[in-house]
C-alpha cells in the first residue's frame, strides 16, 4: 500500500512540473513570433538578387487577426513585382495573386514561398522547443528551426532539408514588435533578399 | 526659353473627362512641346494606391529630366533615396550607400524608363507598342494608353498622361496595373529648360 501510495506522490509531482514547463514554454511561444503584434502593416525597403538581376522596392507586409499575412512588393516608381499570400493554416496552400513576368517561373516562385514561410510564423503551430547549448530553439513545421536570443526574441532561423539548410534568415530585433532588418541567403541558389524597416 | 509653371496637378483626379474626336491640333501641340523640351525640373507627389492595403502610400520629392535619356528621381519621403538613370545604368542612394546596377539587370526599371522617356519626348504618342485615347477636362487633356504587346499587357491595364493645356507639359502620370491597383504622380513647379548641372544625373 505505501508502495502506491508512493508511485502516485511521484506520479503527482511528474504532472505537476510538467504542466509548469508547458505553461512556460507556451508564453515563450507566443511572445516569439517574427512580427509579434496580433495584427498589424509594416513597410520594409526591399533588394532582391537573383542571378544576375536586381530588384529593388519597398515589401509591405500585411499581417491579419486570423494569423494569415500578404506580402506585395513594388519598385519605387510603385510599378508591382509580386504580391503573395500566406495562411496560419498549413493545409491551405499559399496564393500568388500576382507575380511580375521575371519571376514568374516556378522555381523562383517555390524559393519565395520557402523564404517567405519562414517569415510568416504562426505560434499556434510550434512543433517542438529544445534548449541546445544554452540557446533555446523552435522547430516549426518539420524543417524549420528558430533560434532565439536570451530575450526570446528570434534572431536566426534555417530551413534545412536532407540535412543541408537550405536558406537562412538573419535578424535585427528591436524592442519594436518587429525586426530592423532581415537577410535571407540561399545555400544552393544565387538568391538573396535584403529587407530593411521602413514604417 | 525657360518657362515656369506653379500650376498644380492637384485635380487630376476629380475632372471628369470627354473623349477628344478631332485629335491631330492637340497631339501635334504636346509633340512640338515635347520636341522643345530639352530639361525639365520638379517637384512631385507620389501615391501607390494598393486595394489589399486599403489605403494610399505617399511618396514624395523631386524629379529630373534631361534629353536625351537621363532621368533623377529625389524621394524625401516616406524615406530618402535617390534614382538615377541614363539608359544604361541605375543608380540607388539609400541613405549613404550607393548601388549601380546595368538597366539590363532591372527589367522592371528598364521598362519604367523607357515609358517615363517617351512620355517626356512624346514618342510615346506615337508608339506602336499601345493604343491611345485623347480625353480633355476644363483642366486638362489626358492621353489614355492600353498596350498592346502581351507583355506589358498582363502588368499594365492602362497608362494616363497628363498634358497641361496651357503649355502642353506633362503634369502628371497614373500607371494603371491589372487587379486595378495604381500608381499616380503628380508634378508640380515645373520648370522646363532650366540650367540643370550634369552633377545631378551623377551618384
Amino acid at each position: 500500500m505505501a508502495n502506491y501510495r508512493l508511485i502516485f506522490l511521484l506520479f503527482s509531482l511528474l504532472v505537476s512540473s510538467f504542466t509548469k514547463l508547458i505553461a512556460q514554454d507556451s508564453s515563450a511561444v507566443r511572445a516569439s513570433e517574427i512580427f509579434t503584434e496580433h495584427k498589424g502593416k509594416y513597410m520594409y525597403r526591399a533588394h532582391i538578387s537573383i542571378e544576375d538581376q536586381e530588384l529593388t522596392g519597398l515589401l509591405m507586409i500585411k499581417k491579419y487577426a486570423t494569423g494569415h499575412y500578404r506580402l506585395a512588393m513594388v519598385n519605387e516608381l510603385g510599378l508591382g513585382i509580386f504580391d503573395m499570400e500566406f495562411f496560419a493554416d498549413a493545409d491551405t496552400p499559399f496564393v500568388v495573386h500576382s507575380i511580375n513576368e521575371m519571376l514568374n517561373k516556378k522555381q523562383v516562385i517555390n524559393i519565395l514561398r520557402e523564404d517567405f514561410e519562414s517569415i510568416c510564423v504562426n505560434f499556434a503551430q510550434w512543433e517542438k522547443v529544445s534548449d541546445v547549448k544554452m540557446e533555446r530553439r523552435y522547430h516549426y513545421r518539420g524543417k524549420r528551426i528558430y533560434q532565439l536570443n536570451a530575450i526570446g526574441q528570434i534572431q536566426s532561423a534555417e530551413l534545412r532539408k536532407w540535412g543541408f539548410w537550405r536558406h537562412k534568415i538573419s535578424l535585427e530585433p528591436t524592442k519594436n514588435p518587429y525586426p530592423a532588418s532581415l537577410f535571407i541567403s540561399h545555400r544552393f541558389t544565387s538568391l538573396s533578399i535584403l529587407l530593411t524597416f521602413v514604417q | 526659353m525657360m518657362s515656369v509653371l506653379m500650376m498644380s496637378a492637384f485635380a487630376l483626379q476629380t475632372q471628369s473627362y470627354t473623349k477628344i474626336a478631332n485629335i491631330e491640333e492637340i497631339k501635334s501641340k504636346i509633340v512640338k512641346k515635347a520636341s522643345e523640351t530639352e530639361n525639365i525640373h520638379s517637384d512631385f507627389d507620389q501615391e501607390k494606391h494598393m486595394m489589399m492595403f486599403n489605403e494610399v502610400i505617399k511618396s514624395k520629392g523631386v524629379f529630373y529630366f534631361s534629353k536625351p535619356n537621363k532621368l533623377r528621381w529625389e524621394y524625401y519621403s516616406p524615406i530618402r533615396y535617390i534614382i538615377v538613370l541614363d539608359g544604361k545604368q541605375v543608380q540607388i542612394q539609400d541613405q549613404s550607400k550607393v548601388k549601380t546596377f546595368d538597366l539590363n539587370s532591372n527589367p522592371i526599371f528598364k521598362e519604367v524608363n523607357k515609358l517615363m522617356i517617351s512620355s517626356f519626348n512624346g514618342d510615346i504618342l506615337n508608339s506602336k507598342d499601345f493604343k491611345v485615347e485623347y480625353y480633355q477636362s476644363s483642366y486638362d487633356y489626358m492621353a489614355k494608353l492600353r498596350p498592346l504587346n502581351s507583355a506589358m499587357a498582363n502588368m499594365i491595364e492602362t497608362i494616363e498622361i497628363y498634358f497641361n493645356k496651357t503649355d502642353f507639359g506633362v503634369t502628371g502620370l497614373k500607371i494603371v496595373e491589372v487587379g486595378n491597383d495604381y500608381t499616380l504622380i503628380k508634378f508640380q513647379n515645373r520648370i522646363i529648360n532650366g540650367k540643370l548641372s550634369t552633377h545631378i544625373f551623377t551618384l
